[in-house]
């Protein structure tokens, strides 16, 4: 077709010329770029909570809780409620013992490795049969504790985050000094946490409930046996979950947030870039008015022109968010966060950015380049040719 | 002044590209009085601590319960001129979405020892008089429309009733604070009936607050109250309200990090644009400035008026920006924190829009000085 030729031929020549406008054409790919990094950075925060969040749920395990918490955070099982739970049907057994784990979950005071101020770590007791339960968990070094000893493994995020949790290390809790036995890493948010027998944690913090009780399925089906069997206590007042839905709750405030403030912090530095995009596409086509003028009155058509101005738009703004994904990853990608996150205690989890978040970047950074050409592009079209000879 | 007329017909010379700038530095300071206000709304909370209050809280962790018998000794040391009792209720209302900042606390003791929290004495007596009474902030009972007299239901997983019974409140009042930008959402109950109806933790607090007479003396009297209770099964830690609302804000994340970073980029960016656009428009009136030393203006004159221009255009623009800024800190204060834009921003915005606007402008308003009339005017 004569326009997509047409079109073809003076986009490369823009392109050719770019060299001439390359102080503007730099604002362009800076500006997008400013925006593309900002916006993937603040979704890799979001994505990298969900992920570590998410990577502990698994379609065979559920987690019952106090009706009504929102997280282990509000929710209390008394010793009795716990003991009913784990006799359940539904539950996976190995052998007469429950694959499951009343957990109670409590934070300490530490020292945080970072800036030496004070700050809270998780301190969750698990039962027996939580090895079988959690397989994920590795020890990389020490020895696991020993059941109803004050004794505490330390996940890999809580030992460089926090002091004093390194092997054969006391932390002094009341008149109890808890010895650090060894290191785990789970891949997922349970990193953060120091963990113990759940008897002594109890008995050592003085409790007399759980937080949550997490269990192994018998099958993804029997959920709906466990929450009957619940259902038939309603005095217990509990209710349980996959562990996926949980977490996907759990996560999802901060998700939401984080998402919503990308889209707000990233929205008006686009809004800007936009304004800022359209003065320089506008100054481009200006300094070219005779060269547009002169392939006009060559026969060359409007709308040959007017795709020409967008497509050396859409080239520059792919060349800022390339730019702004490159820089976004390198500064951030597989870096350390920690945050109390509204939750017991800090929780750390690595920056994510996937793809689905760059995706999101080079279609802003399109949006954004359209948007600036248009204007330019359009006037560029009907400025009446004689003027645009004039100023050769 | 007699230049106004001048850098006005300046801007007016292409009038499409100065709005297109305005618009673009409007932009610029509308995102900084939003991210440099969640940065302020941290650091308030640090401004409005008090120095004559006391956070006792259990050595284990903050939320760990201490046996209430702490407060009659913290009561007796010498320059201690009150304890309050506080303890976290974490209560919602109908869902558990609507999460509420509630405390339980004894009244008369707790209204004292923050004065700033302002309540009609009668509602406070009523209070006291109620057992199943609470005040709540005057923002939170316009978000759930409730008024004095209402009767209302709160869930509270972490708290299970003795009898199972749900968690019922009357409002007896509404309290103001017109020291803080935050907002007024607390609700507060009252400890004796939470303390009797509660399952768990009976006869313990987690928090508590000693009032100091003397705000010089209050290090030695933190020390003083935990050297009470050390070496005993319940050990405190005693921190001033400057140091408790630090470590509660450097937990949250490095959000002052973060808002620099990008109002970095964002600068950055606006500096390169505008710095360009300056350059180029003072290309094209090379010849106007040219005829115009041949009139008269001086050097230095010439150089003025590009740097008053840009200047002009930056200020007018960031006012606007950060005044649209203002304009969103209400609707959005639950996720900023604050109910206002506080001034030290917008005084901060506007010098850095000057610095901009001299960053902009000088090397071109540098090159309008030094540049050669007839050389110019001859077209080389």
């Amino acid at each position: 077709m004569a326009l997509l030729h047409q079109a073809f031929a003076v986009t490369a020549l823009n392109l050719r010329s770019i060299p001439q406008r390359i102080g503007s054409s730099l604002v362009v790919v800076i500006g997008i770029a400013g925006v593309v990094a900002v916006l993937v950075a603040v979704l890799a925060m979001a994505e990298g909570y969900r992920r570590s969040l998410l990577a502990s749920g698994r379609p065979d395990r559920a987690i019952v809780l106090r009706a009504g918490a929102a997280s282990e955070l509000t929710s209390l099982i008394p010793r009795e409620a716990a003991a009913f739970i784990l006799d359940a049907p539904g539950i996976r057994r190995d052998g007469d013992e429950p694959v499951a784990s009343a957990e109670p979950v409590l934070s300490i005071g530490v020292t945080s490795a970072r800036n030496g101020e004070p700050t809270d770590a998780a301190v969750r007791g698990v039962g027996a049969g939580f090895g079988r339960l959690r397989p994920e968990l590795r020890l990389t070094e020490g020895r696991m504790f020993r059941p109803g000893t004050r004794e505490l493994i330390v996940g890999r995020a809580a030992a460089t985050e926090f002091r004093g949790v390194r092997i054969g290390e006391r932390l002094r809790v009341r008149d109890d000094a808890w010895t650090i036995v060894g290191h785990f890493e789970s891949g997922d948010a349970h990193e953060s946490e120091l963990v113990g027998d759940a008897d002594a944690i109890l008995s050592g913090f003085r409790r007399d409930g759980y937080q949550s009780v997490t269990l192994a399925l018998a099958s993804p089906a029997a959920l709906g046996t466990v929450r009957t069997a619940l259902a038939a206590r309603p005095d217990l007042g509990v209710e349980v979950r996959t562990e996926r839905a949980y977490l996907a709750d759990r996560a999802a405030g901060l998700t939401r947030l984080l998402g919503f403030v990308a889209r707000v912090v990233a929205g008006i530095m686009a809004l800007g870039a936009v304004f800022g995009a359209i003065v320089t596409m506008h100054a481009a086509v200006d300094a070219r008015a005779a060269e547009i003028a002169t392939l006009r009155a060559i026969g060359f058509g409007a709308g040959a022109i007017i795709l020409s101005v967008l497509a050396e738009a859409i080239a520059l703004a792919l060349a800022g968010s390339m730019l702004g994904a490159a820089a976004a990853w390198a500064l951030f990608n597989g870096h350390a966060v920690s945050t109390r996150a509204g939750g017991f205690a800090q929780i750390m989890f690595p920056l994510s950015v996937s793809g689905g978040s760059l995706a999101s970047g080079i279609a802003w950074a399109l949006a954004i380049g359209l948007l600036g050409a248009l204007l330019p592009a359009w006037s560029a079209a009907r400025r009446p040719i004689i003027v645009g000879l004039r100023q050769a | 002044m007699r230049y106004a007329p001048l850098v006005w017909a300046g801007l007016r010379r292409k009038s499409l590209r100065s709005v297109l700038i305005f618009l673009a530095i409007a932009t610029a300071f509308l995102l900084y009085g939003l991210l440099q206000g969640v940065n302020a709304g941290f650091g308030h909370a640090l401004d409005e601590a008090r120095v004559n209050r006391l956070y006792v809280m259990s050595r284990v962790s903050a939320s760990e319960p201490m046996p209430i018998s702490h407060r009659a000794d913290i009561a007796r040391l010498p320059g201690v001129t009150g304890v309050a009792v506080m303890t976290w209720f974490r209560g919602y209302y109908r869902e558990p979405r609507n999460a509420l900042q509630s405390f339980a606390i004894e009244p008369r003791a707790f209204f004292r020892l923050f004065p700033e929290l302002e309540v009609a004495r009668a509602q406070l007596d009523e209070m006291a008089r109620t057992r199943d009474g609470a005040i709540v902030g005057r923002a939170l009972a316009q978000q759930f429309g409730w008024r004095v007299g209402d009767r209302v239901t709160l869930g509270a997983p972490l708290w299970p009733r003795t009898d199972g019974e749900a968690w019922r409140f009357r409002i007896v009042g509404l309290y103001d604070n017109h020291t803080t930008a935050s907002p007024i959402t607390n609700f507060f109950l009252n400890y004796d009936y939470f303390d009797e109806a509660r399952a768990t933790q009976k006869g313990t607090v987690q928090l508590l607050v000693a009032g100091v007479r003397d705000p010089a003396r209050a290090p030695a009297t933190a020390a003083a109250i935990d050297a009470l209770f050390a070496n005993s099964p319940d050990e405190t830690r005693t921190q001033g309200e400057k140091e408790w609302a630090r470590a509660l804000i450097s937990q949250i994340a490095d959000v002052r990090f973060i808002v620099t970073a990008i109002m970095a980029a964002v600068f950055f960016t606006l500096l390169f644009l505008t710095a360009s656009v300056v350059m180029q428009s003072v290309r094209e009136r090379r010849t106007e400035f040219a005829t115009m030393k041949t009139l008269g203006f001086t050097d230095a004159s010439l150089l003025g008026l590009v740097l008053a221009e840009t200047m002009a255009l930056f200020v007018s623009a960031a006012a606007a920006g950060i005044g649209a800024a203002a304009l969103a800190f209400p609707a959005m204060q639950a996720l900023l924190g604050l109910a206002r834009l506080p001034a030290s921003v917008t005084l901060t915005g506007l010098a850095a829009a000057a610095l901009l606007a001299l960053a902009s402008a000088l090397v071109p308003a540098l090159r309008v000085r030094s540049l050669p009339i007839a050389a110019t005017l001859s077209g080389r």
